[in-house]
């Protein structure tokens, strides 16, 4: 364990007054992080036995993976988004996270696309089952935006806030170190605010980072985050630092420019199961399933047996499903949802409306992924504003 | 033992097909209709006979049969208290749709079907009462022959690509 | 929407998604494909205070070929035997059918809620089941006989597609000396049956007496089936909160997890599958919801 380095001068020797005032953000104290030092934090995580993983360019998007310097980032990177548009481009500055948001969400890191639940032995004295005995992996993620951040927690109420809890999503979330990278762009498909998921992320994190051109404003947000500045060349945000990272977060929520209405959202879908716009949605849907997979909040899987030839050993294996697939929900052995019309307005119910039932709260962030990365380019914001403007009287459903 | 027509009146007061008919109407039908008794295993009428007579059932169950070359003589149906039997009366080709057989001891009341067209077609407030009760019989009757014919209880095939979902 | 709660199921054990061991005790064949299997649970501690109530399942697990939700369909006895009433219809349960006492298998459970009994007690109830949806109405059976006194009227109007599939015939004459009325009716007859031919709607229409609205009915089978069922009960004056329905979806995971059982909000293995009818019936006219 190298020592821990000693904290970079405070400005206070030089501009007490500054330091006396408080920081635009209230009490909360924030640091400064150089760039030139930011490897130091992958390092101190690596060594507190972390993998850290975070944004990196690769086939035109930026997805998440391993980190290891600071030179993975997508430094001088942004996305153009739009419904069923995606590209990234170069910037003309070389900010590290100057993006918004790619096809993947920490999902994968917590409720892993494929896992082993169980596996089961033949042996003289009968089966022997049991879960598999292999430790969680510690992730921590770099650069989780305030809808990612919403999202975990959406997820932390499915797998663990009911009276079923998914032991592998438990362990994995209880070893998650969660480093915040706060917007200072939007994307056209953004609309967290709209959702009360951000743009700023307020909570839910280790640290919280906002980036200016040479350097980090740090907050912390856990007794973990702290230890960890602790162990950093941090010092004392000055007032100006602080100013100019509320600014360029300011600037973000300025550029949001879509919304959704959720004003009575779960009344206003499940009063209008029969309502015209689901045949219209429908005949652009491919049923692709695309949105599943970006989504960070959707959840459904199916779990497979897998055997080998003998018949002595078997696995239960469980992986990503989606309510766009055919084979997802059965009534009597045939498909429940047959039509792509039946399975999209399961999921969009589901997501907005079934949600607040099942969950106390919707289960959409926000994030826009869902109208990128679809082929024909759905958008349902839009879906919903058409459904409200011819829609049956909203009186509670049952 | 003969009912007296007041007797027959509140019997038809209290039956399931005749107890909505407003209370001028069921006067008009006391008059009219005839208890009839049976033992078990007796007929009631026989499939592609005229039909003479409209029913209901006070108590005890009648089976439906039809003719079915091949097969012989299949049930398809059973009716029980309450329930309105040989609708053919009343409309169609006035040929009875089945042979009803009593499959244990059962009471009917009987109407004359040509009493019951005259006096419809002479009181329509009557006639539209009857009708509208035999629809709404019939109606239900629709719905219950539909969910015979759904095969609903159907055992699974072994063809996979049928059952897919099933495990 | 909130469901009443009649849950009882707890998480049961820590890893919902690691089976206990059971054996098979018995099988006993019912009706062509349909076989009751008589478990017991290998770990004699935790077989003597488990309990499926009324209305729950289990998933029992066949290594090499999967996991099939089966209700409950013996008496509800905490530390008793599990019967589950089991119809070949896939792989799963294929395999199941060719096993033998003695044979060991994979059980997760007790999952979902269960009949409200005990509410119903002072009053009339009435049992409408379809083909193999009886097995998980016989639990509710056993407890009716076991406190007769306790009930008013006790019905069951039962609908196969031929006599032969009739489900526990050898039981009615002791269901009917315990004082339950057993209405069986038949989609098409054979010979040797002088009982009810047609559907349990029509005998539905025709029950007397039936004394809304206290009667409770409680009721399992094909979708349709329950649908027109709950019109000739409402029609009957029957309000739809003193109807309760076994629903039917494919579970997966049995923990609300897999998301493959919803319907409409719940999660039929979890707000289910005994679900109150007036908090459902809107949803079972939307198509394919």
């Amino acid at each position: 364990m190298t020592n821990a380095p000693t904290r970079a001068p405070d400005p206070q020797e030089s501009d007490a007054e500054k330091t006396d005032s408080p920081t635009p953000e209230g009490h909360v104290a924030a640091w400064w992080l150089p760039k030139a030092d930011f490897q130091q934090l992958i390092e101190r995580l690596e060594s507190r036995g972390y993998e850290v993983v975070g944004p990196t360019v690769d086939q035109e998007a930026i997805v998440y993976d391993r980190i290891r310097s600071t030179d993975d980032l997508p430094r001088g990177w942004t996305d153009e988004q739009s419904p069923g548009r995606y590209r990234l481009v170069r910037r003309d500055d070389e900010a590290w996270f100057g993006f918004v948001v790619g096809p993947q969400s920490w999902k994968k890191y917590l409720f892993p696309p494929v896992a082993t639940l169980l596996t089961s032995q033949r042996t003289e004295a009968g089966w022997r089952m049991e879960a598999p005995a292999t430790e969680a992996p510690r992730y921590a993620i770099l650069g989780a935006r305030a809808c990612e951040v919403a999202a975990i927690a959406v997820q932390d109420r499915v797998f663990a806030g009911g009276a079923y809890v998914d032991p592998l999503y438990v362990a994995r979330r209880a070893n998650l170190f969660v480093i915040a990278v706060q917007c200072t762009q939007a994307a056209s498909t953004c609309f967290c605010s709209s959702m009360g998921t951000g743009p700023a992320c307020q909570r839910g994190f280790d640290l919280a980072l906002t980036e200016l051109p040479h350097g980090f404003v740090v907050t912390v947000g856990s007794p973990s985050g702290q230890s960890l500045t602790e162990e950093l060349p941090v010092r004392l945000a000055t007032a100006a630092e602080t100013l100019e990272a509320a600014e360029r977060r300011d600037a973000a929520a300025a550029q949001i420019s879509r919304h959704l209405d959720k004003h009575d959202i779960r009344n206003l879908l499940l009063n209008n199961l029969d309502h015209q716009r689901w045949d219209d949605v429908a005949e652009r849907c491919l049923s692709c399933s695309n949105c599943t997979m970006v989504c960070p909040t959707c959840f459904c899987s199916t779990v497979v047996e897998v055997t080998d030839l003998t018949g002595d050993q078997a696995q239960r294996e469980r992986r990503w499903d989606s309510c766009f697939n055919l084979d997802l929900a059965f009534l009597n052995g045939t498909p429940a949802r047959p039509t792509i019309r039946s399975r999209y307005r399961q999921w969009l119910t589901h997501k907005l409306a079934s949600w607040h039932d099942q969950f106390g709260e919707s289960g959409c962030v926000g994030c826009g992924r869902c109208l990128t990365w679809c082929p024909v380019g759905i958008d349902l914001t839009a879906e919903v504003a058409a459904i409200r403007q011819t829609a049956t009287a909203a009186e509670p459903a049952s | 033992m003969p009912l007296t027509t007041n007797d027959l009146r509140e019997l038809l007061g209290s039956l399931r097909f005749t107890g909505p008919l407003p209370a001028k109407s069921l006067n008009a039908l006391a008059s009219l209709g005839s208890v009839r008794d049976y033992g078990g295993m007796e007929t009631v009428f026989r499939e592609g006979s005229a039909s003479d007579a409209t029913f209901v059932i006070v108590s005890g169950q009648i089976a439906l049969e039809m003719q079915i070359s091949g097969r012989g003589s299949v049930q398809i149906l059973s009716l029980g208290p309450g329930d309105m039997l040989a609708w053919s009366g009343m409309v169609g080709d006035r040929r009875m749709t089945a042979t009803a057989k009593t499959l244990e001891s059962s009471r009917l009341i009987a109407f004359p079907a040509q009493k019951i067209l005259e006096l419809a077609e002479s009181d329509h407030e009557f006639g539209f009462a009857w009708m509208r009760a035999l629809a709404e019989a019939l109606a239900r009757r629709l719905v219950a022959t539909r969910l015979q014919f759904l095969d609903l209880f159907a055992e699974p095939s072994d063809d996979a690509s049928q059952q897919r979902g099933a495990t | 929407m909130t469901a009443p709660s009649t849950t009882t199921a707890s998480p049961s054990q820590a890893n919902p998604w690691v089976p206990h061991l059971a054996t098979i005790v018995d099988m006993t064949p019912e009706a062509p494909g349909v076989t009751t299997f008589r478990l017991r649970l290998n770990d004699s501690q935790l077989a003597s205070r488990f309990c499926c109530e009324p209305g729950q399942f289990n998933m029992l697990y066949v290594p090499g070929f999967g996991e099939s939700a089966i209700s409950a369909s013996g008496p509800p006895r905490v530390g008793g035997d599990l019967f589950h009433t089991v119809r070949t219809a896939g792989n799963v349960t294929r395999r199941l059918s060719t096993m033998r006492p003695g044979d060991s298998l994979g059980l997760r459970g007790p999952f979902g809620t269960s009949w409200p009994i005990a509410q119903c007690e002072g009053n009339d109830i009435v049992l409408v089941a379809g083909g193999i949806g009886l097995a998980p109405l016989r639990p509710v059976i056993y407890y009716l006989m076991a406190r007769r006194e306790r009930f008013g009227q006790c019905t069951l109007i039962y609908g196969a597609r031929a006599p032969e599939m009739l489900l526990f015939r050898r039981d009615y004459p002791s269901w009917r000396e315990a004082g339950i009325n057993v209405l069986p009716t038949v989609d098409r007859t054979s010979s040797g049956w002088s009982g009810a031919i047609g559907v349990v709607t029509m005998l539905i229409d025709r029950f007397q007496p039936l004394v809304a609205p206290q009667t409770t009915l409680l009721m399992c089978g094909p979708e349709v089936m329950m649908k027109y069922s709950l019109t000739s009960a409402a029609r009957r004056g029957l309000p739809l909160d003193r109807i309760w329905l076994s629903l039917e979806r494919n579970m997966q995971c049995a923990v609300g997890l897999c998301g493959h059982c919803q319907f409409g909000p719940a999660f039929v293995c979890k707000n289910g599958p005994v679900m109150r009818a007036d908090l459902i019936e809107p949803l079972l006219h939307v198509s394919q919801l």
